[in-house]
């Protein structure tokens, strides 16, 4: 943007006066010459100027105030502000050569908000602006340098500081004078009280709930009072009433005695008796019946009891049926005794016959088999050819026995005889001994053989002997029972002698035999050493010559004794059979001796004799047997018989004796008894019968009056006639019971109406308790009494606190106090924020601003710092914290602002402006006006500014004021305008 | 024919101090104190006067958070009053004075029917043992209610000739207000109910007619936003017709008044107009708090700037607060006319624009935090909401701009 010409029409001095702009232009004047107005007249221009400062430069010839200013413009081409103090307020219309117009607001967008301010701070500077530099202070240099710098003015500066003093008036974080903190002072203060209020009030709902609780404890005080009031009243009146409720309670404890089951029939005591009247005879005549009914049947029972049961009558009537039975069996019975005594003797005398071991008792056990006859006559045969065959035998034997000890004898003698040859004499001798024996030898043979014979005899001596003896026994003893049985003396003599005999004639015969038995034994001895003769040495040659003889003899001797050892062996084997023979017969023997004891003492060859004798009398004995046992059988009969009729009457207990006759004639007289006592218990049984037959229909009759009196008793439920009248009674009793109780009740009912007294019954107390109680309930009275007035007095105080709590207002009107003072400090508030917005702002702004634009104002003010300096300074630099400007010279040394001439200072500052304005044109062109601004500068200096500007001019459009003549001077490619001071006057 | 008349009122807020107002003559600030207290008064003198069956009351009668005895016992009289004159009162309790909040709870005489919980209720006023009506409602236990109320109307008993809902809260679109038990119009209208009695929203609107939907708006305006009358609505409901009257019980009405000083020169000019446009002001009558609005150039600017106009307002108050029927201006705000140039200013390389620039990247809440969060004074200042942020951050601007322009 470049101004091209101005027209003033009035301002201040200038009327109607033209000038033109080239690009670089310095218009000269003298002072008062009209520089500045010149300088206002644009500024007028391009921003206006109130009213006030308009008047400023009112011609003093008159006429209008304003004027137009053709501009050129890089956007919209060449345009002409104009102005006129009579125009719409000196507002500004711009006129386009196409002839269009426009208003300010066109010319403020044209300007790019650029204002009259910043315009002056940026493009415009004068003299006056470099002394208001000196007139700060040196340390605040770097700082206003750059205030200048960014406002185009101190004004920020200034602000900052107006703010500030505002805040600081308005509040303090820790101050206590400002407005807000008094306010704040001064709510902390109603706060509390309001808080104290408020404390007080919430007290409220303590308190009332203190007051409900307190009257509800009056009333419950009151409610117990009028409880204790009316009790001592009853209990009053109950010690007025207690004889009055001693007799109800009598009365009515009587009662309680009688119960609940009071009914009764109307008039039930005339009813029974009316009824009972009709009734006794009836009574009486049915006991008469029952009397005699009584005796009939004790009489029959009587009776009954005599009456024995059915089976000891029949069992009487069976013993009496079988009488004659029995009396037959018995003399069945005698007849068959008589048998049986005849039958035993005929057995005993057979027995007697026989005369052997053999007793009746043994026939019981004997039995003879068939065979039996025959066995015993095996027996005898057989024995009596053993014993012969035995006696052959033992004989043989005898005689081997001999001839071998001859042959032995024999051998023995040949042996002694055949000693040695010297003794062959003695041999000889020998022989003849020999001789000798042998003649012995015979004779002892005889002797022997007598000896034999004598034996035999001696046997057969023996037997008989025996034989006679046992005769004599036998006999004896027979003669002598038969004597001791008949008494017949004689008889017992003979068996005494006969005895004496036997034994007599048995001791005589053995002592003959033993003396036989010597002789014989004592011829055989002296015969057998018989010494030898003289014949013997005779023959002794002959006895030597014998000598081989004997040898040949002894060998021979030998010989026979070999064979006579042979035959006897042979002869001990047939000893051996005959003897097994015989212990086999001896064997039978025994066995029919074990069986029949009595065969020992009957010799074998009797047996077959014997036998039929016993077999005849077993038979007698048998049909004995028989006959026996018919008895028997009889005599069972007879004693069951009789001890059944002993055992009826021993049952019975009669005393009738063992006898049976006498007992069946008992039983037969019992018999009939019994039948005459079923005669008349029939009789009785038909009278009772009647009896009964009377007693019923007295009975029915009875019967329908006991019914009555049943219904009577029904009525009166009750169980007997007794507890009827009793309760009649009762009845009676309760009824004067319930008048005198009824009477009682209404007195009570007078004294204690709505039955209240009926408590007093409940507790029955007695009239001591009353009075204690009375005198209790008093002094509880007394009590609550005490108590409501403290309850009362408590509650008044309370709510007269209440009271004065409800119709208090300072809680409310604080409140609303605080309420205000609280709005006073939002509002304060509210001022101090703006104001410290607005502060934070300005600083904000200025350092994002500083930050924005440093760099380049600072390039380029060290360029035209350098270039004024004629280069003794390369840079500049931008104020950092608390250190100002720094400048650099050539040499490297740095100097802070203060530490310069006033010179350079200006340089500096001048250098800093035309930066600022650089880097402010690049994107708003206007153009710089400088007003005198060198006015201290030397001619060198001016000569470097000139130069400068003239560069600049280049680029922008510099319009410089000055009252210097050099300036204009040095000037090579800039226009120059001279104002005349005199022009207008 | 059926009839049953009542006064329906909500929002009484008692003894709840107003707001905005810093500073006032001792008198006014009295007036004020018991304005809600003078209106509560006159409602009862409207019940007793009509001869109404009965009051609703439809929550928020005072604020637990500034709760007095005053406001209790005040209110338990007003009630008694209603009693001697045999007139019921039904009441709620709103956001304000939800009941587990209550610090004060006085009882009431027994002509007061409250509904007691959250859950909806109802009760049957009878007249001359003849039910008449059902009353249905519920209270809040706790500071919110964020259930959808309204869905749990329910017409009891079909018999009864006339039913009568009442609900503390606020329509779903609704933003401009904390929005409690949230409930839409076309919902109220699904049960057969003769009335729909609101609370909650402070400003006065019938939403709805046939069946109306009403809130009354509260009694005493407590606020510059609460302008104009306030009161309540007397309601007769017969058979056939709904009658429904507005009747203002407001003692102090707030009143925007709008006064252009462009052309004024000077202060004495200004207090002219000013005085003028109020007593001219037919809407002003009684004692109203008014809230000056001042439009002009910069010269009202420059006043501001130098607190004359503070000293104006000052003035013009001493005169028009000492009638009976005071008036008080208790709060202004200029309204600068300048041509708008930030537009243009901010593209410039310059300060100023930078300045704009700054302006609209500017952190206020960090700048003003030295006192807003200021142990001792953060507990009185009110929260700086967004618009005031942006408000105030203009009106730094603005500060700067005239101060960095003017020289």
């Amino acid at each position: 943007m470049k101004f091209t010409k101005a027209y003033i029409y009035g301002f201040g001095k200038w009327i109607n006066f033209e000038i033109s702009f080239s690009d670089g232009i310095c218009i000269y004047g003298e002072n008062e010459s009209g520089k500045s107005t010149i300088y206002h007249f644009i500024l007028f221009m391009l921003f206006g100027l109130p009213p006030k400062q308009r008047e400023f430069y009112r011609p003093k010839s008159g006429g209008q105030i304003g004027g137009r200013l053709t501009i050129a413009d890089e956007e919209v081409g060449i345009f002409t502000i104009e102005r006129l103090d009579s125009l719409r307020n000196g507002a500004a219309s711009c006129y386009t050569p196409d002839g269009m117009e426009y208003d300010e607001d066109w010319l403020k967008k044209r300007l790019k908000g650029t204002t009259l301010e910043t315009y002056q701070s940026i493009f415009s500077f004068s003299a006056m602006d470099l002394n208001k530099i000196t007139n700060m202070k040196e340390s605040d240099l770097g700082e206003v340098l750059l205030g200048i710098g960014l406002t185009g003015s101190t004004e920020i500066h200034h602000l900052e500081k107006k703010l500030d003093n505002k805040l600081a008036e308005l509040f303090k974080p820790y101050g206590k004078k400002p407005m807000i903190n008094r306010q704040l002072d001064t709510l902390d203060k109603q706060f509390a009280s309001l808080q104290g209020y408020k404390k007080n009030e919430t007290t409220y709902r303590e308190k009332k709930m203190n007051e409900s609780q307190l009257e509800d404890r009056l009333c419950e005080l009151k409610n117990e009072l009028q409880e204790e009031k009316i009790k001592l009243l009853n209990i009053e009146k109950n010690i007025q009433a207690l004889p009055l409720i001693g007799e109800y309670i009598r009365y009515q404890s009587n009662l309680e005695k009688y119960g609940q089951n009071l009914d009764f029939p109307e008039h039930g005591e005339t009813r029974i008796e009316n009824i009972k009247s009709n009734l006794l005879p009836l009574q009486s005549e049915l006991a008469v019946l029952k009397g005699n009914a009584k005796k009939y049947q004790e009489k029959l029972e009587r009776l009954q009891n005599k009456l024995a049961n059915q089976k000891l009558y029949e069992a009487a009537q069976t013993l009496v049926k079988l009488k004659h039975e029995f009396l037959d069996n018995k003399k069945e019975l005698e007849r068959t005794e008589n048998i049986i005594d005849s039958k035993k003797m005929e057995i005993e005398m057979e027995l007697n016959r026989l005369n052997v071991d053999l007793h009746f008792e043994h026939l019981y056990k004997m039995n003879f088999p068939f065979h039996i006859e025959q066995t015993w006559l095996q027996i005898k045969r057989d024995e009596g050819n053993v014993a012969l065959e035995k006696e052959r035998i033992q004989a043989e034997v005898q005689q081997l026995k001999q001839e071998r000890n001859y042959l032995y004898n024999q051998l023995e003698e040949l042996e002694e005889q055949i000693l040695p040859d010297e003794k062959v004499f003695e041999l000889n001798e020998k022989i003849n001994r020999f001789h000798k024996h042998h003649a012995v030898r015979n004779l002892q043979n005889e002797a022997a053989q007598k000896q034999q014979n004598w034996a035999k005899r001696r046997e057969k001596k023996e037997k008989d002997m025996n034989v006679l003896f046992i005769s004599c026994l036998v006999i004896g003893v027979i003669f002598s029972m038969i004597g001791l049985f008949t008494d017949i003396r004689i008889l017992l003599d003979i068996s005494f002698l006969l005895l004496l005999f036997g034994v007599g004639q048995w001791m005589w015969g053995r002592k003959s035999l033993k003396e036989m038995e010597i002789v014989i034994q004592s011829d055989f001895e002296s015969d057998t050493f018989h010494t030898l003769s003289k014949d013997d040495l005779q023959d002794a040659e002959i006895q030597i010559s014998d000598h081989h003889k004997r040898v040949s003899e002894m060998e021979n001797i030998k010989e026979q004794l070999k064979s006579n050892d042979m035959k006897r062996l042979n002869f001990r084997d047939k000893m051996k059979v005959v003897e097994d023979r015989y212990a086999n017969i001896q064997q039978q023997i025994k066995e029919q001796y074990q069986f029949y004891p009595f065969l020992k003492h009957i010799d074998i060859s009797y047996w077959p004799e014997l036998f039929h004798a016993l077999k005849q009398l077993v038979s007698q004995f048998k049909e004995y047997m028989k006959v026996l046992e018919d008895k028997e059988i009889l005599l069972e009969k007879v004693i069951r018989f009789q001890s059944e009729v002993n055992e009826f009457v021993k049952e019975q207990n009669w005393e009738t004796g063992d006898l049976i006759e006498q007992q069946l004639k008992a039983i037969e007289s019992f018999i009939r008894k019994q039948q005459e006592i079923s005669q008349q218990i029939e009789q009785y049984t038909d009278l009772l019968k009647e009896n009964s037959k009377e007693q019923d229909e007295l009975l029915l009759r009875i019967g329908t009056y006991e019914s009555e009196i049943r219904n009577l008793l029904e009525l009166a439920q009750v169980e007997s006639e007794e507890s009827f009248y009793q309760k009649a009674n009762q009845v009676n009793e309760i009824k004067q019971n319930e008048e005198a109780l009824d009477n009682t009740y209404a007195q009570l009912e007078r004294l204690f109406p709505n039955s209240q007294w009926k408590s007093f019954v409940e507790k029955a107390q007695s009239e001591s308790e009353l009075e204690w109680m009375r005198n209790d309930t008093a002094n509880t009275i007394e009590d609550l009494q005490q108590k409501i007035a403290k309850t009362q007095k408590e509650l008044v105080t309370i709510q007269a606190q209440l009271e004065t709590m409800e119709s208090s207002e300072e809680y409310s009107n604080n409140l609303h106090q605080f309420e205000m003072e609280q709005e006073q400090l939002n509002k304060l508030a509210r001022e101090w924020a703006i104001i410290k917005t607005a502060k934070e702002l300005l600083s904000e702004t200025k350092r994002t601003y500083k930050e924005k634009h440093l760099y380049q104002v600072m390039e380029a003010t060290s360029y035209y710092f350098s270039r004024l300096t004629g280069y003794k300074y390369k840079s500049v630099y931008a104020p950092m914290d608390h250190r100002s400007f720094q400048v650099e010279a050539n040499n490297g040394l740095r100097y802070e602002v203060n530490e310069l001439s006033k010179g350079t200072i200006d340089q500096l500052y001048v250098s800093l402006r035309l930066a600022i304005g650089k880097t402010m044109s690049e994107s708003n062109h206007l153009p710089f006006i400088l007003d005198d601004a060198f006015l201290h500068f030397d001619s060198l200096r001016i000569k470097q500014v000139i130069n400068l500007l003239e560069e600049i001019s280049k680029t922008y459009q510099v319009i410089l004021f000055t009252c210097r003549k050099e300036i204009t001077l040095d000037m090579d490619q800039m226009e120059t305008i001279s104002l005349k001071a005199t022009a207008f006057k | 024919m059926k009839e049953i008349s009542f006064i329906h009122a909500a929002d009484l807020h008692l003894d709840s101090p107003f707001k905005g107002l810093a500073h006032t003559p001792n008198h006014i600030f009295q007036e004020i104190v018991e304005s809600t207290f003078v209106s509560l008064d006159r409602l009862v003198a409207v019940a007793i006067q009509k001869e109404v069956d009965f009051v609703l009351i439809v929550g928020d009668l005072f604020d637990n958070e500034k709760q007095s005895l005053k406001a209790q016992i005040q209110l338990r009289k007003a009630f008694e009053e209603l009693k001697r004159h045999n007139i019921e009162v039904y009441l709620s309790y709103g956001n304000h004075d939800f009941i587990n909040g209550n610090l004060h709870p006085v009882t009431y005489p027994d002509n007061v029917h409250i509904f007691e919980n959250v859950t909806v209720s109802h009760f049957t006023y009878k007249k001359r043992n003849e039910a008449l009506a059902n009353i249905y409602g519920f209270s809040y236990e706790n500071r919110a209610v964020t259930d959808e109320k309204a869905k749990e109307f329910k017409v009891i008993n079909h018999d009864i000739p006339f039913h009568i809902a009442t609900l503390h809260g606020s329509i779903q679109s609704n933003t401009d207000h904390d929005v409690y038990a949230p409930f839409q119009l076309s919902e109220l209208q699904k049960e057969p109910f003769d009335y729909w009695g609101l609370g909650h929203i402070h400003k006065r609107e019938v939403l709805k007619e046939n069946p109306f939907v009403v809130y009354p708006g509260n009694i005493q305006g407590r606020n510059r936003k609460e302008t104009g009358q306030k009161g309540c609505y007397h309601v007769v409901l017969s058979e056939t017709d709904s009658v429904l009257t507005f009747i203002p019980l407001n003692t102090i009405t707030f009143q925007p008044v709008q006064v252009d000083l462009t052309n004024c020169e000077n202060l004495h000019q200004a207090e002219r107009l000013i005085q003028e446009t109020i007593n001219n002001d037919r809407q002003i009558a009684g004692k109203t708090l008014i809230d000056l609005s001042l439009t002009g150039d910069f010269v009202l600017k420059q006043w501001e700037n130098a607190k004359q106009i503070e000293e104006l307002i000052e003035i013009i108050n001493q005169m028009i607060s000492q009638d009976q029927q005071w008036k008080y201006i208790f709060h202004f705000t200029t309204n600068i006319k300048r041509k708008n140039l930030d537009a243009e200013l901010k593209k410039g390389e310059h300060f100023i624009g930078e300045v704009i620039r700054q302006a609209e990247k500017m952190d206020l809440q960090k700048s003003i935090q030295d006192l807003y969060l200021h142990k001792q004074a953060r507990r009185y200042l009110h929260s700086v909401s967004l618009e005031d942020q942006q408000v105030m951050k203009e009106e730094a601007k603005e500060l700067l701009l005239n101060e960095l322009l003017k020289g």
